[in-house]
């Protein structure tokens, strides 16, 4: 494998990115989908799987043009340097607010998950210094770790869809009809708003070298993710039923803590908050370090490494204002954020394919 | 709000120390920007900790586009 200072290749970035949807997704995904799709749900990533397929198309023809020039450049080089700018700004303010979402939502699943009585401060600010060393020491070590952890969260993961299998009722997850259609594709949108991370990271991330690899990587990567998000839904729908998720905040964690094998394999959940803190610590820091390449591209700046321990000070203000409690981050999450992520993640960079397409320049 | 004030300049100084080695004013401009802007959130969070969040302002403008 080629290896580059600073940089990482196409199939790190990948698993980088499976990495960094998994956490969102165990959290988001079984519950919105239950509530949207109730027993159908776990049809609605075929749906995503559409979206998302076709989106890679777009991707193709970007990279294909543009190779690695990140899409804060490509922006400006096809809607012209003013608008190019306004949209990146407003990629900078969405972002800012994601980053600040998941620093929130990863102190309150701790704190509603294994550890109650702690200060939520606390968790934020040892995720925040561990991000920000990371960032400014660079990520691509912890990349590069990834590498090695990311088959171990998956063996994980089907060791607990296999332990669950008992527990799973098939009533829970039938009849699918075509009336389920609408609710399939309305949840699927849901699900779209997660997978959309991995095009993302590829469009706007400067790190990555040899993008047009993604033509390798990209469908596999969503099949894996589709044949991943499938099992989830199934084992959380049809362990607990698709009433019950609808009222629980993580779903996944509950169905797994029931899963017990002949009274001797149980409380397997903490390995499952092993990897959550692990995937919200990457998920954290690329944003981050994407934010900062993002001002780079703004300001025509030459090194932002020393804006990263400002900005996670900002951040964990922020993060606070965003929410006052879990419940609000919820709504907030399923009622907004979730829309909002698929405009600046799939809608905003078709618009501008179209544009470059109208102007022949992609 | 002295401790972060105590902060936020000691990373600062620290910082701006830094970009002027390598020459870098923009930089330094950016910084203190931000630098501004954390310290009067963080000095607003620290006398209102429970005021409105902005997912309210944003649920609330919601419920009310849908009334």
């Amino acid at each position: 494998m080629q290896y580059m200072k600073g940089k990482i290749s196409t199939h790190q970035a990948i698993l980088l990115s499976l990495t960094v949807i998994m956490s969102p997704s165990v959290r988001f995904i079984p519950n919105f989908t239950a509530t949207k799709a109730k027993q159908a749900a776990w049809v609605s990533p075929a749906f995503s799987f559409l979206i998302i397929f076709l989106f890679l198309y777009v991707v193709y023809a970007i990279v294909d043009k543009y190779q690695d020039t990140p899409f804060s450049e490509v922006m400006n080089d096809i809607c012209g340097v003013v608008i190019g700018k306004i949209l990146l700004s407003l990629y900078i303010i969405w972002l800012t607010v994601l980053t600040t979402f998941y620093v929130r939502y990863y102190a309150e699943r701790l704190l509603t998950t294994v550890m109650p009585y702690i200060n939520n401060y606390l968790f934020t600010v040892i995720m925040l210094i561990s991000v920000a060393i990371m960032v400014r020491k660079s990520i691509v070590a912890l990349v590069r770790m990834n590498e090695l952890m990311l088959p171990i969260f998956v063996l994980v993961f089907v060791g607990c869809f296999v332990f669950s299998i008992f527990k799973i009722q098939v009533k829970n997850f039938l009849p699918v009809s075509r009336l389920d259609v609408i609710p399939i594709s309305k949840a699927g949108i849901g699900i779209v708003g997660m997978w959309g991370y991995l095009p993302f990271i590829f469009l706007f991330s400067g790190m990555i070298h040899s993008k047009k690899d993604i033509k390798k990587y990209g469908l596999k990567s969503v099949l894996f993710l589709t044949s991943v998000t499938v099992p989830l839904i199934a084992m959380c729908i049809g362990m607990l039923g698709p009433k019950i998720i609808e009222t629980m905040p993580i779903p996944f964690f509950v169905a797994v803590k029931q899963i017990s094998l002949f009274d001797t394999i149980e409380r397997i959940e903490s390995i499952v908050v092993t990897i959550w803190i692990f995937s919200d610590l990457l998920l954290i820091s690329l944003f981050i370090s994407m934010l900062l390449e993002m001002f780079k591209s703004l300001f025509r700046l030459s090194d932002t490494c020393s804006l990263t321990g400002i900005y996670c000070i900002f951040l964990f203000f922020l993060s606070f204002y965003l929410a006052r409690d879990i419940f609000e981050l919820e709504c907030f999450s399923s009622q907004i954020y979730i829309y909002v992520n698929v405009i600046f993640l799939i809608i905003l960079p078709t618009l501008v394919f179209f544009v470059g397409k109208l102007r022949k320049k992609v | 709000m002295i401790t972060l004030g105590i902060i936020i300049v000691a990373l600062s100084i620290f910082e701006i120390a830094q970009m002027r080695k390598k020459k870098l004013k923009k930089e330094i401009v950016i910084y203190i920007c931000l630098a501004i802007i954390s310290f009067t959130l963080g000095a607003f969070y620290i006398s209102k900790p429970l005021s409105k969040s902005i997912s309210r302002y944003a649920l609330d403008l919601l419920e009310r586009n849908n009334q």
